[in-house]
């Protein structure tokens, strides 16, 4: 099972998808720092983590 | 009238607490966490913070500290206003509940901490005479429309929620005193926390970097987000048990926020006072923290509080001069 999050910035909904939480944390802050100039706290990332099948 | 001669024996059970169910769950694991992800900030060097602050203009001076003493009396009261939380968990058998709110209120006195020490050592100023100049009236703050208003929910409503949910645990009115934690949690953790102050810490570390100074109010300002979000997730976790088990408490987290729904629709007065800042990032910043509170409660989103929160034409007007 990989872990998959949804990014809930206004108008983005960009998913990320990641083998387990310490991946998905790293790459959903990417993401903010990227697309938000932002940051997202590791529990709110591993809170809203949802599984998902391997592609 | 009973005596503790008349009390029950007490069955095993209800004295051993632990069960691995609860050691693998959510909130036993924020407690784990936050032992593990501890800080003291009187190991901390403010003297580089000092000498920035000394070369900072007048106003960039009364900016930072117009935020950071919002910060450092914010603190002080959920210190003290926490008890009702806890007294609340443990009428409710929920131990783990019990076991983290230990670790929050340690938490929420060491920001106070680190805020009495930054004040003291940067600024000189720690007592109420000595910052009252820098103090703004928030609820003097004005929308012009006049469809909203900005109170205090820190400073009214935590202490009036929070008595609220003291005297259910003290009448042991179990239904009382879940939907008393409901409101009081999403006030505390989803509200304050979770979507009012959020913009405020970026706020504050934005302006270390576009500043290039006071780092270690900005150090100390990523260790508090990082516990904030423990305490966030902690409210929503908690919430959502109980709303899972009774859905009709979703609304009383909505009738919650709408209490003081105009201090997310408009512009504080404090968040104009660093010219630099991109306001809309913060604003915008509001409806994603709400969505997500809303995901990790489990309930649906209010469309027309996100709707008035990026309306451009709420915007507030300051009323107030600080001092």
């Amino acid at each position: 099972m990989s872990k998959q999050w949804a990014c809930n910035e206004h108008e983005c909904g960009f998913v990320v998808t990641a083998a387990d939480l310490d991946e998905l944390v790293a790459k959903v802050n990417e993401h903010f720092a990227e697309a938000h100039d932002s940051y997202e706290l590791e529990e709110m990332i591993e809170d809203a983590a949802i599984d998902v099948e391997d592609a | 009238m009973s005596t503790i001669e008349d009390l029950p024996e007490r069955t095993l059970e209800s004295r051993l607490r632990f069960t691995r169910d609860m050691m693998a769950g959510p909130i036993y694991r924020k407690y784990e966490k936050a032992l593990r992800k501890t800080w003291d900030p009187n190991e901390w060097d403010y003297s580089q913070d000092r000498a920035d602050f000394e070369k900072l203009t007048p106003e960039q001076q009364k900016g930072i500290v117009m935020i950071t003493v919002r910060f450092l009396a914010g603190e002080q009261e959920v210190t003290d206003e926490l008890l009702p939380m806890i007294y609340a968990a443990h009428m409710l058998g929920k131990f783990d509940w019990v076991m983290y709110l230990s670790t929050f209120m340690v938490e929420e006195a060491r920001h106070s901490q680190f805020f009495a020490i930054w004040h003291d050592k940067v600024i000189d100023a720690v007592e109420p005479d000595e910052l009252r100049p820098y103090w703004m009236d928030r609820e003097k703050t004005v929308d012009p429309s006049g469809r909203f208003s900005t109170g205090e929910p820190v400073y009214e409503g935590l202490p009036f929620y929070g008595q609220q949910l003291l005297d259910a645990c003290h009448a042991g009115d179990m239904r009382a005193i879940e939907e008393g934690f409901v409101r009081f949690a999403t006030l505390y953790n989803v509200w304050v926390e979770g979507v009012l102050t959020m913009p405020s810490y970026e706020i504050v570390i934005d302006t270390c970097d576009i500043w290039n100074a006071l780092p270690t109010l900005r150090h100390g300002f990523k260790e508090i987000v990082a516990d904030e979000g423990r305490h966030i997730t902690f409210g929503t976790t908690a919430c959502r048990e109980l709303i899972e088990e009774h859905p009709e408490y979703a609304q009383i987290v909505h009738d919650t926020i709408n209490l003081y729904r105009g201090n997310a629709v408009g512009m504080l007065e404090y968040q104009r006072f660093v010219p630099e800042l991109n306001l809309d990032k913060y604003q915008l910043q509001k409806v994603r923290h709400y969505k997500n509170r809303c995901r990790e409660l489990g309930i649906d989103v209010d469309q027309t509080l996100i709707d008035d929160i990026l309306d451009p034409s709420i915007d507030f007007v300051i009323g107030v001069e600080a001092g």
